[in-house]
């Protein structure tokens, strides 16, 4: 953890060697969000609600989304440009240290730009959990942790598999983008909003549903929806140890074949 | 201290990459220090220094001096042995004056003393050189090697050299390992080397001539 923590420190001071950059970045990708949620929230007045969702219950589904996505964004950032490590045979620096690869990969890159986004998403959740209708409890205000957690954990495991490819072949990962960026705005909508066969693979293939939709049903006590509903971001934990699976099979891979 | 050498595309990389751990090799076996490089790998690697010639081990945006700091903590270097070597680093290599520069704008021979402090700041057993040389001016070149051979004296340190530049080997060791399309084909001393080929033809010939017209000749065998 100490090792940890002087290297997000080493990144952001080489991140902010562009100072410029620096606040363009934060800037563009504050903005980014804030566009789309106007959008949202535009829509929701003109109709009131979508499909029976509310503006406030939308907003809380939303903040979800985005603040597990963001915060794997600025976390994550090594994972997501693993590729580029592996093309410049930076990996191979890793390989020679005595400490664990996950690790080190992890370590190599932090975004403290997207610091106002990560800002956004706790406003939006704020907003959402305050002004949604919904009679706290202990065991409700566990699900709403578990949710968010979950949301940071689903979207961590999508960078790690998008990471895992790159050990195969480094084309195309764009494609894997249309999984997490893609991802985050499906994720921003209740998924019953969409055709069932669509909702079924973000239910079963890619759970976004376990981490917004389902618990939030409980939370909202929709259509009788059982207790059990609230404990469906745990699948996500399910999810990150197959992924990690496939990292590692990568890593046994690479070592194998070479660059 | 010893040096492979080879043409391009012999194997020279990839074994130095199954030295270091970073690869399997798909048969054989591979033992170093009572330790086999891929299967213990973290344990293994603390003891060895890598410096791949063409690609960089420090943060390209902060001072080499930042980076030293980091290994540090990657390698969980006790402080006062740590201080001791930077400073001795330092001072043999010359970088006083460079270690607080970024490095992204140090120059190349700058930058490639700097590397091997980095590869050194944990006093490994063992040092893997990859090109280290490759595109650095004279007087950065003699300082490398200098301070190479130094090492290998004083602190006992191993020292396996890949290389193509002859200069480098017969400046640093008598031992050189020849390898071609993935066979060794040679190991034993410079020297003899040098005897058994440039006898054949004339006597002056440069080290570069008779390390070619032994490949040819090995290659005819």
């Amino acid at each position: 953890m100490g090792l940890y923590l002087k290297s997000i420190w080493m990144d952001m001071k080489c991140e902010l060697e562009y100072k410029l950059s620096f606040v363009f970045t934060m800037v563009a990708s504050a903005l980014s969000t804030l566009f789309t949620l106007l959008g949202t929230i535009i829509l929701l007045r003109k109709f009131g609600s979508v499909d029976g969702w509310t503006i406030s219950e939308v907003m809380l589904v939303t903040g979800i989304a985005v603040f597990g996505h963001v915060v794997t964004e600025m976390f994550g950032r090594g994972l997501d440009h693993f590729y580029k490590q592996v093309k410049s045979g930076l990996l191979d620096r890793i390989l020679v240290r005595p400490r664990s690869i996950t690790l080190q990969v992890l370590c190599s890159d932090f975004q403290a730009s997207k610091i106002g986004r990560l800002l956004e998403a706790i406003v939006i959740l704020i907003y959402g959990i305050a002004t949604v209708n919904v009679e706290w409890s202990f065991y409700k205000i566990l699900v709403l942790i578990m949710m968010v957690g979950g949301s940071a954990i689903l979207f961590f495991s999508i960078l790690l598999l998008k990471a895992s490819f790159s050990f195969w072949t480094i084309e195309g990962m764009e494609f894997m983008n249309i999984l997490s960026d893609g991802g985050r705005d499906l994720a921003s909508y209740p998924i019953s909003i969409y055709q069932k066969w669509f909702a079924n693979i973000f239910t079963y293939v890619i759970p976004f549903g376990c981490v917004n939709y389902f618990p939030l049903l409980y939370l909202l006590g929709k259509g009788n929806a059982p207790f059990w509903y609230g404990l469906t971001p745990l699948v996500t934990l399910l999810f990150l140890v197959i992924s990690f699976g496939v990292w590692k099979v990568g890593l046994a891979s690479y070592q194998s074949t070479g660059s | 201290m010893s040096a492979t050498y080879g043409p391009n595309g012999a194997g020279k990389s990839t074994t130095t990459k199954i030295m270091c751990g970073i690869l399997n090799p798909t048969s054989g076996e591979c033992i170093i220090n009572g330790k086999v490089p891929y299967k213990q790998r973290k344990d293994y690697v603390k003891d060895i220094g890598v410096v791949f010639g063409q690609r960089s081990q420090l943060w390209w945006d902060v001072p080499p001096d930042d980076s030293f700091y980091l290994l540090r903590d990657i390698y969980k270097i006790p402080k006062s042995n740590f201080e001791e070597t930077r400073e001795m680093l330092i001072e043999k290599l010359n970088i006083g004056e460079i270690v607080n520069v970024p490095t992204r704008q140090l120059s190349l021979g700058q930058r490639m003393r700097c590397e091997i402090a980095a590869s050194l700041i944990h006093m490994p057993k063992i040092l893997f050189l990859d090109e280290p040389t490759i595109g650095l001016d004279a007087v950065s070149k003699i300082t490398v090697r200098k301070f190479i051979k130094e090492l290998n004296e004083q602190y006992g340190t191993t020292v396996l050299l890949t290389t193509h530049d002859m200069q480098d080997i017969e400046a640093l060791t008598n031992r050189i390992i020849l390898i071609g399309k993935g066979k060794l084909l040679y190991d034993g001393a410079l020297t003899d080397v040098r005897k058994k080929y440039s006898s054949k033809s004339n006597e002056t010939s440069s080290i570069d001539e008779v390390i070619a017209k032994m490949y040819t000749d090995m290659k005819i065998e």
